[in-house]
């Protein structure tokens, strides 16, 4: 184990000693000393960590590699599961403004019809404002009495 | 305390500063680590639902009111989508128009391309009355309140709805959707179409009676949505469709009641009518083809939605067709046959009472079926010296008269007979030709359809079917048929009906066909409750050899007074165009009238 980084202040001498007193005061005038922190032993403390961990997978029964495919695995999963709700989340945006436009269109029809329908509804009235007027009469043929001639025989 | 100041006094000033703030930022760290907690952890199932309650929103989806078609499936009525145009009067207020530029045209303000040259309320105003045909001014004063919710015009069309959207003013203006009532043609059954209110419930004529068919059923969605609106996928959890309106069709032909009304509206400014009425139905089914008065009602009017139709709401007394229902009464007891010969004088006096004929006239010898042609009052009474006052009110009640329709149609007056026990010693007389009860236009034609469908009385009909939303059609149930008169009494009386018809050829008659018809003239009250006013009548059947169609025209005040001189040549005019549009054959000549004369 790598050793922590401390502050240490030395406390070895009873302080209520008069001239012990006296040399504190000076000591206090002088810089602390102090333990100075490795980075190279903290760079050490961090690979033995990770020594620590390949060992420990070892030791169990499921090799570090198929960890680092599950792992793998929940990674893509969740890159997948993200990149299918954002699809979707764009199609409900197109799914919406195509129901808009069928809308549009649907109002459209509907206009249209609405004309038609008075269009229609007023043949009768501009026909007759043109002149045209239903037949008055009915032309019939009595056949009664009717004799074919020769020529028909 | 004293190591803590001396340890204070070791970290000196921008220590001590540091450690505050270090300890500061711990502490709000602290608080932010607890709230989390809180958040996450205790209170997070109720964060979380009303979080979701707060995305989650169920919309209506609007069913659409079903159409009004006559028999060809031609549209009377139609519901069409409309928006009204809502405005926020505080937002407005604070409304800053950007000018256009090249860079900024879906977001900039303009006017026909020119700079909007004003902010606030009189912007908006600006902007909005160059697409709605409101004047700027008013739409300022209605956006100058301290409102948020202003109507500023209601009912604008999709297309409108769409150029508002592009004026690019979202939030200060908005749109809801809503719907209106389209009526194609006008005053064409304007009272009888009827309307509906401002919520689409039907309120008078047809929208009123088949206001439960019309009318559909809202549907629902209830789902979480994104801040445009839309579905966030997966989250819709309910959703209801909208199940529109049955298509109601009715038995009227639109072409035949456009001419009919034309026809009516003539007759009514040639003989300066005060109104006409007018109705025809088919003689062997009941069906109604056409029934207008020359009212000029719009249809989904505030007119149309206070008045009921004038040929069911307005009654009035038959005059001379009412000789008819009485006549065939005598007939089917056995009382007289229609050749019965009588000498009718001018006038008659009975239990002190005198009546008198329309024409004085010497004494003349008529069968019963002359009484009927010359449309004789004496005649009648002479006759009916047989026919107790019980018989004469039970053949008016089996003929209809005073009865219910059946069509049911909203501000339909039965008219009023009352029981033979309350007729005094000359209503029970005048009820002979017409007088002393009143009908409608509905009643009379039915009552003279039985006649001439061999005395078997069909029930009336308008609703020719239902369509349902999945295109299922049904037919409404209709009453029984019930036979009033014998065939052979309805055929004698058909006859003695076609010399009537006769007699009017110079008037009302058909080249190519007979008809059978009976005049009525009655008084009734005027405006100022005096007998002053005339009714003229006209019920016709053609032809008279085949019964296809009654035609039924009614006038109030004429001109020339007599129904047959006034009612009569309308009924020419309907009859010569039915003829033509259901290509009828031309009648047989006529071989076995009825001598009128002895």
């Amino acid at each position: 184990m790598a050793a922590s980084a401390r502050r240490i202040r030395s406390q070895a001498s009873p302080a209520s000693h008069p001239e012990r007193q006296q040399e504190t005061r000076r000591a206090a005038a002088r810089p602390e000393l102090h333990v100075v922190k490795s980075e190279q032993a903290d760079s050490a403390s961090s690979q033995d960590r990770l020594r620590s961990f390949i060992e420990w997978t070892r030791s169990h029964t499921v090799p570090v590699i198929q960890v680092g495919i599950a792992i793998a695995f929940l990674g893509a999963t969740a890159v997948g599961s993200l990149t299918l709700r954002t699809q979707m989340a764009e199609n409900s945006f197109d799914s919406q403004q195509t129901e808009q436009q069928i809308e549009k269109l649907q109002q459209d029809i509907q206009t249209d019809q609405t004309k038609l329908d008075s269009l229609q509804a007023s043949l009768p009235q501009k026909a007759q404002d043109m002149g045209m007027v239903p037949q008055q009469d009915s032309v019939t043929i009595d056949l009664n009495g009717y004799q074919p001639s020769d020529g028909s025989k | 305390m004293r190591r803590i100041r001396r340890f204070f006094d070791a970290l000196g000033q921008f220590g001590t500063r540091c450690l505050l703030v270090l300890v500061a930022f711990a502490v709000l760290s602290a608080a932010c680590v607890g709230k989390l907690t809180v958040l996450q952890l205790v209170n997070d199932k109720g964060l979380a639902v009303a979080a979701e309650e707060n995305r989650t929103k169920t919309v209506t989806v609007q069913a659409n009111r079903g159409k009004i078609e006559d028999t060809n499936g031609t549209v009377l009525a139609q519901s069409v989508e409309r928006y009204n145009v809502i405005g926020d009067p505080v937002l407005a207020q604070s409304f800053k128009p950007t000018d256009c530029t090249t860079n900024n045209k879906g977001y900039c303000h303009s006017i026909n391309g020119k700079p909007v040259g004003t902010t606030g309320a009189a912007a908006v105003a600006r902007l909005l009355s160059s697409v709605i045909d409101v004047d700027a001014k008013t739409l300022g004063a209605k956006l100058s309140s301290n409102l948020r919710y202003v109507v500023l015009k209601k009912n604008v069309s999709p297309e409108v709805k769409r150029k508002i959207d592009k004026l690019n003013i979202g939030g200060y203006v908005t749109t809801e959707l809503s719907s209106i009532r389209e009526y194609s043609n006008g005053a064409l059954l304007g009272s009888l179409l009827g309307g509906v209110d401002g919520s689409g419930k039907g309120v008078s004529g047809i929208e009123l009676l088949e206001d439960k068919t019309l009318t559909g059923t809202n549907g629902s969605k209830k789902y979480q949505s994104g801040g445009g609106g839309q579905v966030i996928p997966g989250t819709l959890v309910d959703s209801k469709d909208a199940v529109n309106g049955s298509d109601v069709k009715l038995t009227i032909d639109s072409d035949v009641d456009w001419y009919v009304k034309k026809a009516l509206t003539d007759g009514v400014s040639q003989y300066h009518a005060q109104w006409g009425i007018a109705v025809v139905q088919d003689v062997r089914t009941g069906a109604i083809i056409a029934l207008d008065d020359s009212d000029q009602i719009e249809a989904g009017s505030t007119e149309a939605m206070q008045t009921a139709s004038r040929a069911v709401a307005q009654t009035f007394e038959p005059g001379s067709v009412g000789k008819v229902f009485a006549m065939a009464g005598m007939l089917q007891l056995g009382l007289h046959k229609m050749t019965d010969q009588f000498s009718v004088p001018s006038t008659i006096t009975v239990d002190g009472q005198s009546y008198k004929d329309s024409h004085e006239h010497a004494t003349t010898n008529w069968t019963l079926a002359g009484i009927l042609q010359q449309s004789s009052n004496v005649g009648m009474i002479m006759a009916a010296d047989q026919y107790t006052s019980e018989e004469r009110y039970e053949f008016l009640k089996k003929f209809g008269i005073g009865q219910a329709s059946g069509l049911n149609l909203p501000g339909e007056s039965s008219g009023s007979l009352t029981s033979a026990s309350t007729w005094d010693g000359r209503t029970r007389n005048t009820v002979l030709f017409g007088q002393g009860y009143s009908t409608n236009a509905m009643q009379i034609t039915n009552a003279i359809a039985t006649i001439a469908n061999k005395g078997v009385k069909n029930q009336q009909y308008i609703i020719k079917s239902v369509t349902d939303a999945d295109g299922r059609t049904t037919t409404p149930k209709r009453g029984e048929a019930t036979r009033v008169i014998d065939e052979s009494v309805a055929s004698q009386m058909l006859n003695a009906m076609e010399s009537v018809g006769e007699y009017y050829q110079a008037q009302a008659g058909i080249s190519g066909y007979r008809i059978a018809a009976k005049t009525g003239t009655a008084q009734v009250a005027g405006s100022n409750g005096a007998l002053t006013s005339i009714i003229a009548d006209w019920v016709g059947v053609l032809p008279a050899d085949n019964p296809r169609f009654v035609v039924t025209v009614i006038l109030k005040d004429p001109e020339g007074t007599y129904g047959g001189m006034t009612a009569g040549p309308i009924f020419k005019t309907i009859g010569e165009f039915l003829m033509q549009k259901y290509q009828v054959p031309a009648s047989t000549p006529r071989t076995d009238a009825i001598p009128v004369t002895w």
